[in-house]
């Protein structure tokens, strides 16, 4: 009887400290993900954004912007939409938080308006596109839990598998999946998968870059393994240390934006 | 001798240069100066063309107003900017040929201005279009733009003006200081296009101003503006020439005649941003010159909820509610806004094609003619409009307007109450 009791509680407090050191881990590797890419202060790029539909048709976007981290916060981001020629000069200006909404305004050219807009619905697509809002906000590791699952191969590079939970009620997703390189700590894919816990997504950088000491993707591919519609990123004429400051990031600034 | 010294000088200036302006590109991260490099001037030029169809269902109630008509719509926009933005030379320009009504056609310079940018400073100089407020149905702190009613009663279509516009932002919010030299008149529409009360057959003569300096008195106007947390505010004050002008009648002439009065309006815009949910409102007080006028006050007060991602299906669904109230009599306000409620759905499918609808109303609470009051005992003005991308740059658009129910008591839109219409339009953008 003694010896059942003592076994139960061997087994549990194992089973429990191996939940605790996948979390720990998890989250250790996270913050390595987060370390690498500290302090690459600002930048900016050109983004052709294009749309495949399950026929194989195509359409692009084009738009342009900037953005700046913020110490202790989630980074400032601009955003202008160059094509479609009917949104051209719409500008959106994003400060992203580490817990709670983002606040995110829009200029609107044709009325010279600078509007406040409700920042929840993040599990929308972006410009129709097969990327949602969420998937494109400044990831901060204060927004999921994390739990580490395995080390594998990943499309030829060694990684290190994690499981990551949205704490957002309102994500779509139950929970993603991501291979961090083991070497250098940048994330090569994301599997997202939806509310019913069905794979829906895969997201795969490529084409990656050294700007100094952070590496960026130039390509990002999204593809929707239940609509079987593909979403391309790619991202030019990229800089760093532009040099921006808060003022870069106001209500002036955003209606100025070309 | 004297050759070799400016030849070595040259030869040590250069090497100077060089070594100057040489950086590692970005090698150590962070926030490194990029080495200074002259770039040129950014130029473009774009714009859209519009082709719209009307057609009014309902028999016109004056002699030459028209069943039906097109027009056509001509919006261009240049801008020459130095690289980092410092210099900026900013036009848009504005024409609509209406197929029957010489008044309705017209040109105007929207945007004409010279922008100088230093750090958190700017000041612009020209003709230039301005946009205060947060409410959709009635813009009451909207005060700088003379409204373009030749396009419609949409105070968004704003004429250019010339101004003088200072604007610092240092932390604690942003400070716009605008003197306007010029002022530009409201200008009615013809009979033919409709949409327009036909003055009981008088004509209307020219306008008449409160101030000595008439269209050349400096008009000033001071705002300050901040976002801070969830909240977006705007306190401004203007005092001037009022853009919307009274309908006076000359005995003498035997005319109808606007009359501009000078003005003190002071106006709040607040809006608190909440999630899905958007609280949000105007006040405006307004203290006109002659001390014989009582002064006025009117307020907007609202809310937005947008359900993002309706069932998952990347739809947005916004409704909207606001409330407008006016302490003056029906008579004397110019879009007859004093106790009227707005309701609004906007639906945007979030497809490729960015297909919109957006339906609204406007009921008046009270019932001019019989007093009876209640939510829906008034006019009710319906809008319903619908907007789709065709191709990669064109873009299609159903608008309509449709008055109903309005009683005999409102003074206003009793001459309106036959031009319920549909627009159709076409648009190129390049």
């Amino acid at each position: 009887m003694k010896a059942r009791i003592i076994l139960t509680t061997v087994v549990t407090l194992g089973i429990l400290s191996t939940a605790v050191f996948a979390q720990d881990k998890g989250l250790e590797i996270a913050k390595k993900v987060e370390a690498a890419d500290d302090g690459w202060g600002s930048s900016s790029n050109k983004l052709t954004m294009t749309l495949k539909n399950r026929h194989g048709q195509k359409t692009t976007r084009q738009m342009h912007g900037y953005s700046m981290e913020v110490d202790g916060d989630g980074d400032k981001s601009m955003t202008v939409f160059d094509t479609p020629a009917d949104v051209k000069g719409t500008a959106s200006m994003t400060f992203t938080h580490k817990t709670g909404n983002d606040d995110q305004w829009l200029y609107l050219p044709a009325i010279q308006r600078v509007k406040r807009i409700s920042s929840s619905s993040k599990s929308g697509p972006f410009m129709g596109s097969e990327f949602a809002f969420e998937d494109l906000s400044s990831q901060e590791i204060e927004k999921y839990t994390w739990k580490y699952l395995r080390d594998e191969k990943k499309n030829g590079v060694d990684c290190h598998a994690l499981e990551r939970v949205p704490l957002d009620k309102n994500s779509g997703y139950k929970r993603h999946i991501t291979w961090v390189n083991k070497d250098n700590y940048r994330v090569e894919v994301v599997d997202y998968y939806d509310r019913k816990n069905t794979l829906l997504k895969t997201l795969t950088f490529s084409e990656f870059r050294l700007y100094g000491k952070y590496w960026r993707a130039d390509v990002m591919e999204m593809i929707n393994h239940q609509n079987n519609k593909e979403t391309r990123l790619q991202f030019s004429d990229v800089k760093f240390g532009i040099g921006l400051t808060d003022e870069d990031f106001s209500q002036n600034s955003l209606k100025r934006s070309k | 001798m004297r050759k070799l010294s400016i030849i070595s000088i040259g030869v040590g200036l250069s090497l100077i240069t060089q070594i100057g302006f040489a950086q590692p590109a970005g090698q150590s991260g962070g926030d490194a100066a990029e080495p200074v490099k002259k770039k040129p001037w950014r130029s473009e030029l774009s714009g859209e063309i519009e082709a719209a169809y009307k057609y009014f269902p309902d028999e016109a109630l004056y002699a030459s107003q028209k069943e039906a008509y097109f027009a056509t719509t001509f919006r261009p926009k240049y801008y020459l900017e130095s690289d980092k933005g410092k210099h900026a030379f900013i036009f848009e320009g504005f024409a609509t040929l209406d197929q029957y009504d010489n008044k309705r056609s017209h040109v105007d310079v929207r945007e004409l201005y010279y922008r100088y940018v230093f750090k958190s400073f700017e000041v612009s100089l020209g003709a230039k279009k301005i946009y205060w407020g947060v409410i959709e149905s009635n813009h009451l702190v909207d005060v700088i733009n003379q409204a373009d009613v030749l396009e419609g009663f949409d105070p968004e279509n704003k004429l250019g003006q010339p101004m003088l516009h200072l604007s610092v932002a240092p932390k604690w919010g942003t400070l716009d200081l605008m003197i306007m030299p010029y002022f530009r008149e409201l200008k009615f529409p013809g009979l033919p296009s409709r949409g327009r009360p036909d003055f009981l057959g008088l004509s209307l003569g020219d306008a008449r101003y409160e101030a000595e300096a008439e269209e050349y008195n400096p008009d000033i106007a001071l705002r300050w503006s901040h976002s801070f947390g969830v909240f977006d505010i705007g306190v401004s004050n203007f005092y001037g020439t009022s853009r919307l002008p009274q309908l006076k009648f000359d005995p003498l002439t035997w005319e109808l005649y606007p009359y501009y009065e000078t003005i003190n309006q002071s106006g709040l815009d607040l809006q608190a941003s909440t999630g899905p949910m958007l609280w949000k409102t105007e006040m405006m007080y307004r203290i006109p010159k002659d001390t014989a006028r009582d002064p006025i006050t009117a307020f907007v007060l609202g809310g937005e909820y947008t359900f993002g991602n309706l069932f998952r299906s990347g739809v947005d669904l916004g409704l909207l509610v606001e409330y407008s109230y006016d302490d003056r009599p029906l008579i004397e306000s110019f879009n007859g806004l004093t106790n009227d409620m707005f309701f609004a759905a906007r639906l945007a499918l979030n497809d490729v094609q960015s297909t919109e609808f957006l339906g609204g109303v406007m009921i008046g609470m009270l019932n001019q003619a019989d007093k009876t009051s209640g939510v829906f005992s008034g006019s009710k003005i319906f809008n319903v409009a619908a907007s789709r991308r065709l191709g990669a740059s064109w873009k299609l658009t159903v608008d309509l307007l449709a008055y109903n129910c309005i009683d005999e008591g409102e003074i206003f839109l009793n001459f309106l109450r036959n031009d319920s219409n549909v627009k159709i339009g076409l648009a190129k953008f390049f």
